[in-house]
């Protein structure tokens, strides 16, 4: 459907709009209208994926199974709200059951792990940096609890509201608002320890 | 090193999770201590860095996921397409090269199925019984019409005692020598005879 892609690659100027026009087409079977539903949330989804489960490779299964479960549930999906919130949901699910069919959970000691990952380069600037950066992010992000980092990310980087996040992981506001902080102290410790880490 | 006790209420200070009643006290605590200013900037280095997608996300191939997506859902409907022909072709040469003949009959197969070995069951010893005797039925030559009435007719003469031995009419079956006839003759209790 020539329109449908037309109105996805046009800045998205009403994302919202475009957001019920696509899910409305999809569910009457217009696949094209779907793959535009992808591509307005998969940026989103991969992103959040990769740091819950932080490989890259997870994290396209993650996006791919997500996609596809939104498919299948497609009849089931109100189409008077944001999509968003379900596909997080259905992305946690997806990113926690390739980590237990992997089992990824890392065993390594902090210590340990610590000392195999790169320190952060004189210039904090530079994209080399930034990727390094991000891999001790992501590397002490696995060392929280499933809960808490999956909450730490939906306030943090997709910044929810603490009302969305609990509904999402089916918590109350109190704890969520406990597991951010949490999770927001025992990161910023693991990062400090890391030597050339930011402290 | 910040201080133990406003390592938490900055961190909620910090992600807006503080009440405004508290806000104040921590903002002066921050002000005064350099240790606790430190951790409230790497905290909020922390939450500026989640906020950006991670570098990797810039290089994926998102038209590539997106087609491995349609791919996975177009599956199901192509297999079924692809077979059709095939599956078509298959029910045409059945029905034009297969002989008429009649269904076959079907045959019952008894599958005994076993669950577990049973243990040999102890021998029953009972006391000998002596086998029946076949009784083998002996050939009557066919009766004849003319016969049966006859035979029916003797039985008429007094009918009393077999009314009243048995209470409903008496009823006296006469096989021929053809399988399909058989002669009924029934004699009821008031006497009379069809």
């Amino acid at each position: 459907m020539s329109v449908a892609f037309a109105a996805a690659n046009a800045g998205e100027p009403d994302r919202p709009a475009a957001e019920a026009r696509f899910l409305a087409l999809a569910k009457a079977g217009d696949l094209d209208a779907f793959e535009q539903l992808v591509a307005l949330h998969q940026r989103r989804v991969f992103s959040l994926a990769l740091r819950l489960t932080g490989s890259v490779e997870d994290a396209k299964d993650a996006t791919q199974e997500t996609f596809l479960r939104l498919h299948r549930k497609l009849a089931q999906i109100d189409s008077t709200r944001s999509v968003g919130p379900w596909l997080y949901t259905v992305a946690l699910n997806a990113c926690r059951d390739i980590g237990r069919d992997r089992q990824r959970a890392p065993s390594v000691p902090l210590d340990d792990l610590a000392a195999t990952l790169p320190a952060v380069a004189p210039n904090p600037e530079g994209l080399y940096a930034d990727r390094q950066r991000e891999e001790q992010m992501r590397a002490m992000l696995l060392r929280l609890p499933e809960k808490e980092r999956a909450a730490l990310l939906l306030r943090e980087m997709e910044g929810l509201p603490t009302a969305e996040v609990a509904r999402i992981l089916g918590s109350s506001e109190v704890t969520v608002r406990s597991q951010v902080c949490t999770a927001r102290i025992k990161l910023r410790k693991l990062l400090g320890r890391i030597p050339g880490g930011k402290s | 090193m910040s201080c133990p006790l406003f390592e938490e209420p900055i961190a909620r200070y910090i992600g807006g999770d503080l009440p405004d009643s508290e806000a104040p006290a921590i903002e002066r605590h921050i002000h005064r201590c350099p240790a606790c200013a430190a951790w409230a900037d790497a905290l909020i280095a922390d939450r500026q860095w989640l906020s950006q997608r991670p570098p990797e996300a810039a290089d994926v191939d998102y038209a590539g996921m997106r087609r491995h997506i349609r791919e996975a859902i177009e599956r199901p409907r192509r297999i079924w397409w692809r077979w059709l022909p095939v599956a078509a072709a298959a029910a045409a040469a059945i029905l034009i090269f297969a002989p008429h003949r009649p269904a076959p009959r079907k045959t019952l197969t008894v599958v005994a199925k076993v669950a577990a070995p049973v243990p040999a069951p102890a021998p029953i010893t009972a006391p000998p019984v002596a086998p029946r005797k076949q009784v083998t039925p002996k050939p009557q030559p066919p009766l004849t019409l003319e016969a049966a009435i006859a035979m029916f007719q003797a039985l008429n003469s007094d009918p009393a005692p077999l009314a009243e031995a048995s209470g409903s009419p008496v009823e006296m079956r006469i096989t021929t020598g053809d399988p399909n006839v058989t002669i009924i003759l029934v004699q009821s209790t008031n006497g009379d005879s069809r």
